[in-house]
């Protein structure tokens, strides 16, 4: 296991008009699990198959463990990858595939095996060994791909959207697989993903990219629970934005004043946004600050329902909370827990 | 009334007859084949079993082997076998290795360039054989572009007779058949996820290793193809040997025509047709048997 260091790493594409990777420094700390974070398009594999040696970026470095590697082949990094196409040898059975990476690095079949079964064990495919990847299902072949990065003992494990193509449930079991097994070994690893829950179950530390930067860099906490920019924001599930003024320790918005102490860099002028899943609604004024509005639209999805609330400004906001029974046209009071309201620049 | 026939369809599948049988579909085919193929080579294999005589087309005589054992006991006639099968096994081979070269530059390209690269790699089937031919003289005749060049540079000091002879043969059918090979083993390459050959980068696999480990063995299916092709074309060519082999090239096909054409002895010609026909067929299957045995394990078709 490693640490492993990007100083502003570049990569332009011939033909692109914006880099798709621009000036990203990082540093992954010796048995952390980050998470790159980010919509489509935003760079992450691209970030991830420069640090895998496939690509070579434009500038910058990379260091493992402080020795410098930007110009060392792919073959000679000493990583784990599984790609998002898994890209496993469809011509090699489970066994096979998973010794590659030992036979590459000279390993004797005496040495070989144990490994292996170890490996197979580890994502409980002993029973597979001697299959061929197009006779397993797609969580098995999952675990194949994942088996074939660890037994390597990579210096990183790198992970590229790795349970895309899986159903929701299927996906869910995989993650706490993959949290289960890196934390037991105390692997350093590097895992992309655009999905924002994904990257919170897994990650002790999430990097938000968006058009080739870090946007926010932090623990899943401060990242759900702080948000800096208003990208990140939405990222995470927040909505609901309003525009607002900031005074000191104060923010006013659509009339409201509410108490919430922000971070130094918060303008003015700025913008707040509510999150729907803080908010709850009354039809008699709580104490403390409220919204009043019109509910415009009540929408039951099960565990919880969406009501859209009409402000006299016209704007909307949307709150989801458990069934209230709330009839659209009712005049209602919105309020919120304190740490649903975020403040930042526009 | 568009709504009830679409709720009559699937309830009244049962009434669905079953599509009548394709087989009969290929009737038409073999019926041609049978006419323009089988029956004459047939003919031809059981002429090959009545006494050699000039200038006899028809079924008379006794059955008799004599013919075949007149061919295998006399080292003139079967070294054009030996010959035969020596330079259309050199020619496939070299053309696979090409073949492949070419494969890989083009799988590699990028996408804007792939098809110029394709047109090029396909521009030996664009010129006549016979504009082809002489442009091989050019280059390869005893004071040909290459005999100069070699002269200038004092490697040599009088030419090598490169023309008419079985390198001649192998250059000018290479020439021909890379296309074939290449664009057949592309169709393999292409059925590869780019992403598993990097895979195979990450785990530590050099050049060579990708290419030996992981993309031969993915493209057994087009090679065998590209193979069995260029096997089969190489051995029964004709022109190409007759006019850069010259006329005693040693190639069956150029013996079967003088026996054919010059000789007129057609019982003698149909055994080496016959020869030629089993040689080939033996070569193919075996190839075929092989790569199919490569890789039933792990296709999934
Ligand atoms: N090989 C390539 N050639 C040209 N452009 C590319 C290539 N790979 C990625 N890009 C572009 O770079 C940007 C970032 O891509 P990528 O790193 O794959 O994003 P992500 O993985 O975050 O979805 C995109 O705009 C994409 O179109
Ligand atoms: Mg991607």
């Amino acid at each position: 296991m490693a640490q492993v260091t990007l100083t502003h790493i570049t990569k332009l594409f011939p033909g692109a008009a914006t880099p798709a990777v621009d000036g990203i420094s990082l540093v992954i700390p010796k048995g952390s699990f980050t998470t790159l974070l980010g919509p489509s398009g935003c760079g992450k594999s691209s970030t991830l198959r420069i640090v895998a040696g496939l690509s070579k970026p434009d500038n910058g470095m990379i260091l493992i463990d402080g020795r410098n590697i930007t110009h060392l082949s792919a073959a000679k990094r000493n990583i784990g990858m599984v790609f998002q196409s898994l890209a496993l040898f469809p011509h090699m059975t489970v066994a096979e595939n998973v010794a590659f990476g030992l036979k590459m690095r000279g390993l004797a079949e005496a040495e070989r095996r144990p490994k292996v079964s170890r490996a197979l064990e580890l994502v409980e495919l002993g029973h597979l060994a001697e299959r061929y990847p197009h006779q397993l299902s797609g969580g098995q072949q999952q675990r194949v791909a994942l088996a074939r990065a660890l037994v390597v003992e990579p210096s990183i494990l790198i992970l590229d959207e790795p349970f895309s193509a899986l159903d929701r449930k299927l996906r869910e079991s995989m993650q706490i697989e993959l949290y289960r097994i890196t934390r037991s070994l105390g692997i350093t690893a590097m895992f992309v993903t655009h999905d924002q829950e994904e990257a919170l179950t897994l990650s002790d530390r999430i990097v938000v990219m968006n058009q080739g930067r870090i946007e926010q860099d932090g623990t899943p906490r401060e990242i759900y629970g702080a948000p800096k920019t208003r990208f990140v924001a939405e990222f995470m599930g927040l909505s609901n934005f309003l525009p607002a003024q900031s005074r000191g320790s104060a923010l006013v918005f659509e009339g409201v004043t509410a108490e919430k102490t922000m971070d130094a860099g918060v303008p003015q002028e700025c913008f707040v946004a509510l999150r729907p899943e803080g908010l709850s609604l009354s039809v008699a004024k709580p104490d403390g600050p409220a919204l009043n509005g019109r509910l415009a639209e009540a929408i039951y999805q099960g565990a919880t329902s969406s009501y859209t609330v009409e402000l006299p400004t016209g704007r909307r906001i949307t709150a989801r909370t458990p069934d209230c029974g709330l009839q659209p046209g009712q005049d209602v009071w919105v309020s919120w827990s304190p740490d649903a309201l975020h403040a930042f620049a526009a | 009334m568009a709504i009830t026939d679409m709720e009559v369809a699937p309830a009244g599948s049962g009434a669905l007859k079953p599509p009548p049988s394709p087989a009969w579909l290929v009737l038409p085919g073999m019926v041609f084949l049978f006419f323009v193929l089988l029956l004459p080579v047939g003919w031809l294999m059981a002429l090959s079993l009545k006494p050699s005589m000039a200038g006899a087309f028809s079924m008379e005589g006794d059955w008799t082997i004599a013919n075949y054992l007149r061919f295998f006991s006399q080292p003139f006639y079967y070294s054009t076998l030996i010959k035969t099968l020596w330079v259309s096994g050199l020619t496939t081979v070299i053309t696979a290795v090409i073949g492949y070269a070419l494969a890989l530059v083009i799988w590699t390209a990028k996408p804007a360039h792939r098809g110029w690269i394709v047109l090029i790699v396909l521009s030996p089937l664009l010129v006549s054989i016979v504009a082809r031919t002489y442009g091989w003289m050019i280059v390869l005749g005893d004071r040909g572009i290459l005999n100069q060049f070699l002269l200038g540079l004092g490697l040599i000091d009088e030419p090598i007779q490169i023309m008419y002879t079985s390198a001649a043969v192998i250059v000018g059918l290479v020439h021909v058949f890379v296309p074939f090979m290449a664009l057949c083993i592309l169709t393999s390459l292409d059925k590869i996820d780019p992403n598993v050959p990097e895979a195979a980068m990450t785990f530590g696999a050099g050049r060579l290793a990708v290419l030996t480990r992981i993309l031969v063995p993915l493209t057994v299916p087009g090679l065998a193809s590209g193979l069995t092709i260029v096997f089969s074309l190489s051995i029964s060519s004709y022109v190409t040997p007759a006019l850069m082999g010259g006329p005693r090239s040693g190639m069956l096909t150029t013996f079967i025509y003088q026996q054919f054409a010059v000789t007129l002895d057609w019982r003698f010609g149909a055994v080496l047709v016959t020869l030629l026909l089993a040689l080939t067929l033996l070569v193919l299957t075996t190839i075929l048997a092989l790569a199919a045995r490569m890789t039933a394990k792990w296709s999934k078709a």
